[in-house]
């Protein structure tokens, strides 16, 4: 075995932990993981299929078919893009094993290539998910479909990684230049982030509204005239469909010849890259330093909000709510009319529009707080940590208050701006902002609560990373549903209380999540207590 | 200062990793706790520190009960661990803030003694940088400042040698014989036989749990060399 696959195959073994599927004690697990892979495959072709079947019978109406060949190029190519900035930083900049690997008698142009393999191979899965389901389709709908089409389409399927990966890793490079020169370099990660995700997100709602016959005959017409103009597509079209030995080889050069490029110059320069970006500048000396004092809870919130905004993970798994309900206050600021046509249109129930308006306005506020728990996974993220804590010479009381800290400074201030946006926008009157206003805190009071008192029920003190915690623990995802919980349970019981008065009923519920809220602090100071005492 | 009397701690696995062990710490002594891997040295000490919850025992620090007077037995202890687990994403002096946040320490004494313990062992450049850019010897050396900038009357630690150069562990012996001429005291766990026999005047042996010999390092070691005599026990 070479170095090269023997580096690629120790990476991808560790990354994807397969040793201890391997075991039999993990075997549950392991059965668990690919039922859950067979699973994401499945969702994938009906969903990108479904879609693809709906557009193409569009298209071969319009006899416009091979556009739905475009889609399986340009479909993976953006995810990857997209997915290669995100993840070309902790691949090729500073990267775990980097010590490791450059102590070992390989080339550093072979760690590279390694690494950006790695990168591929994860590459081939997302884009098999992404393109292959609407090859399929096409290729079932085409009536006239050769052997070629399809070892052409397999050729340039292995072809179309390269380039996003080459434009992604410099789009990278130029990311992490610019934030190693800013005073937080992680503004910058996490403000793509959210872009990225909104963007996401955006596209999504976009797909859904266009799913009707006429909107998508237009689209897939302006579509066809970009085809014909952008060089890339029509390249593609005449290489797979039209079978042209030029425009293949034309096509594979700009996919292939970037990627080679991108490999012998970074390669170059990879270890002075890397070495610049470990370096630590000198600081000053303590004669320069300020010590500041704060009572304990002050000092302990200040240590979980120096925390949360260091980890890019840990906001963007739990700030998104928040900044959806951010963005939507300035969106219903920018377009208030729309908005209030939309709530004309859903004026349903019996309601006024000034109501349905209060209930539309309740709703997105207590989803979109309610979901957002930092305190969900701040008992768990201590880990190894844990130990300061523990021997320090505060009571848990203090410890909760601290944490509990970070959950208000996340929510409140956010959702305390947006509600003022929201009341001056939509023309609520006073006291509805003030209902508005009281059911925000108590939101942002019971999603902290919430969080703090499931994450006492289901701490995960061991793991690698904070992303397991973040993402993947219990706490993390019963937070979550129990959110939802709360929001589907108000709304049921305000149906079923046949409220006339929303306002009133805001108020209720309000005053509800505050009663709730003081429930989990008993539980938190008493019975957390012990369960702290015991972690 | 401190008195340990019967102290057993059971873990989940039923592993009984602390048998009733009993010891007592006067102010002034610098105890030296000894034995192989696993024997329930960092186990007792986390007893001792408050982190870890026991089954059954006494442990009063300064005449407190940690069980029944936690945070007034943690006033007055510093536990510095075998490993430098700490906020990777805080600044050295943000981190020593915090701790002084939390033991109440004024900011006139903070500063204080931060820049003297800094000084003593040359780590005033590194204050200012990220914790996660340190070796493991400069995370060593920022928790032994934390735990010295709240003036402990007992200093907990384990394995306190480990990582640190041959200067920095030379200055750590200093402030510990400093602290006990001043009426303090300390309690650490170490494998370096040679630096027990040096430092301490009191040493306890523990095996599976058990101590096996406990005492004034005279008395304990007799004629024999600590090593010698920490071998003996040991394959019994």
């Amino acid at each position: 075995m070479n170095i090269l696959s023997s580096l690629l195959k120790a990476d991808l073994v560790n990354s994807f932990a397969l040793n201890e599927l391997k075991n039999k004690n993990n075997r549950k697990k392991a059965v668990g993981m690919i039922a859950v892979s067979l699973l994401v495959v499945l969702m994938c072709f009906i969903y990108i299929g479904g879609a693809s079947w709906f557009i193409s019978d569009i298209l071969l109406k319009m006899g416009m078919l091979d556009i739905l060949l475009v889609f399986s190029f340009i479909m993976p190519f953006m995810i990857l893009f997209l997915m290669d900035i995100y993840k070309m930083p902790s691949h090729l900049f500073s990267f775990k094993d980097y010590d490791l690997l450059m102590s070992l008698p390989i080339r550093d142009n072979t760690v590279l290539t390694a690494k950006v393999l790695r990168i591929m191979t994860e590459s081939y899965v997302w884009e098999f998910l992404v393109s292959f389901p609407i090859f399929l389709v096409y290729c079932i709908k085409c009536p006239d479909l050769g052997i070629m089409t399809v070892l052409l389409y397999i050729l340039m399927f292995i072809a179309i990684p390269a380039l996003p990966m080459s434009i992604g890793a410099v789009f990278a490079l130029l990311i992490a230049k610019i934030s190693i020169k800013m005073r937080n370099k992680n503004v910058v990660i996490i403000i793509g982030s959210f872009a990225l995700l909104i963007l996401i997100m955006g596209l999504s709602f976009s797909i859904q509204s266009i799913m009707n016959e006429q909107v998508i005959m237009n689209a897939m017409e302006q579509f066809g005239n970009l085809v014909k103009s952008f060089f890339m597509f029509d390249l593609y079209l005449k290489a797979v469909v039209g079978h042209d030995i030029v425009s293949t080889l034309i096509l594979l050069a700009i996919l292939i010849v970037p990627f080679f490029v991108f490999i012998n110059i970074f390669g170059k320069s990879f270890k002075h890259i890397n070495s610049a970006m470990m370096e630590t500048k000198a600081q000053r000396s303590i004669k320069g330093i300020k010590f500041i004092s704060d009572s304990p809870v002050i000092a302990i919130a200040k240590k979980e909000i120096n925390f949360y905004t260091h980890c890019i993970i840990y906001i963007t798994n739990t700030m998104f709510g928040m900044v959806l309900l951010f963005i939507g206050s300035i969106a219903a600021a920018v377009m208030g009319d729309k908005v209030d046509v939309f709530i004309a249109t859903y004026s349903v129930f019996g309601f006024t529009e000034a109501d349905t308006k209060m209930m539309v306005i309740s709703v997105v506020i207590t989803y979109c707080m309610i979901l957002c728990s930092p305190c969900s996974a701040s008992i768990s993220l201590e880990g190894k940590n844990l130990w300061i804590l523990k021997s320090m010479p505060v009571d848990e009381k203090t410890i909760f208050k601290g944490k509990l800290g970070l959950g208000l400074v996340v929510t409140i201030p956010i959702g305390v701006l947006s509600s003022i946006i929201i009341y001056i926008a939509l023309g609520l009157t006073f006291v509805q902002w003030l209902v508005v206003l009281l059911l925000t805190i108590s939101c942002g009071i019971l999603a902290s609560m919430l969080g703090l008192f499931v994450n006492l029920l289901f701490p995960k003190m061991e793991f690698k990373s904070p992303t397991e915690v973040v993402k993947q623990s219990a706490a993390s995802g019963i937070s979550i549903f129990a959110g939802m919980f709360i929001v589907i349970a108000t709304i049921i019981i305000g149906s079923l209380l046949k409220t006339q008065n929303i306002t009133l009923f805001v108020l209720f519920a309000g005053i509800a999540y505050l009663l709730l809220s003081a429930a989990f602090w008993y539980f938190i100071t008493h019975k957390g207590v012990r369960i702290f005492r015991g972690l | 200062m401190l008195k340990i009397d019967n102290l057993s701690k059971t873990y989940k696995n039923a592993v009984k990793a602390v048998d009733g062990i009993s010891l007592e710490i006067m102010a002034g002594d610098i105890f030296g706790f000894i034995g192989p891997n696993g024997a329930g040295k960092t186990t007792t000490l986390k007893c001792v520190a408050g982190i870890l919850n026991f089954e059954s025992g006494l442990i009063l620090i300064n005449g407190k009960n940690i069980k029944e007077d936690p945070v007034g037995c943690k006033a007055d202890i510093a536990y510095i661990p075998d490993n430098p687990d700490i906020y990777e994403s805080l600044t050295g002096v943000q981190y020593l803030n915090f701790i002084a946040d939390i033991f109440k320490v004024s900011k006139a004494d903070r500063e204080r003694l931060a820049e003297y313990y800094a000084t003593k062992l040359s780590f005033n450049d590194a204050l200012g940088d990220v914790i996660s850019s340190y070796s493991h010897g400069m995370k060593q050396k920022l928790v032994i400042i934390s735990a010295l900038i709240h003036s402990p009357k007992l200093l907990i630690l384990d394995e306190p040698f480990t990582g640190l150069d041959p200067q920095a562990a030379f200055t750590v012996k200093e402030i510990m014989h400093t602290m006990c001429k001043e009426g303090g005291a300390v309690f650490f766990s170490t494998h370096i036989l040679d630096v027990a026999e040096k430092i301490c005047n009191k040493v306890a042996i523990i095996k599976s749990g058990r101590i096996v010999a406990s005492g004034d390092l005279d008395s304990v070691k007799g004629d024999q060399s600590l090593e010698g005599i920490f071998m003996e026990l040991a394959a019994k």
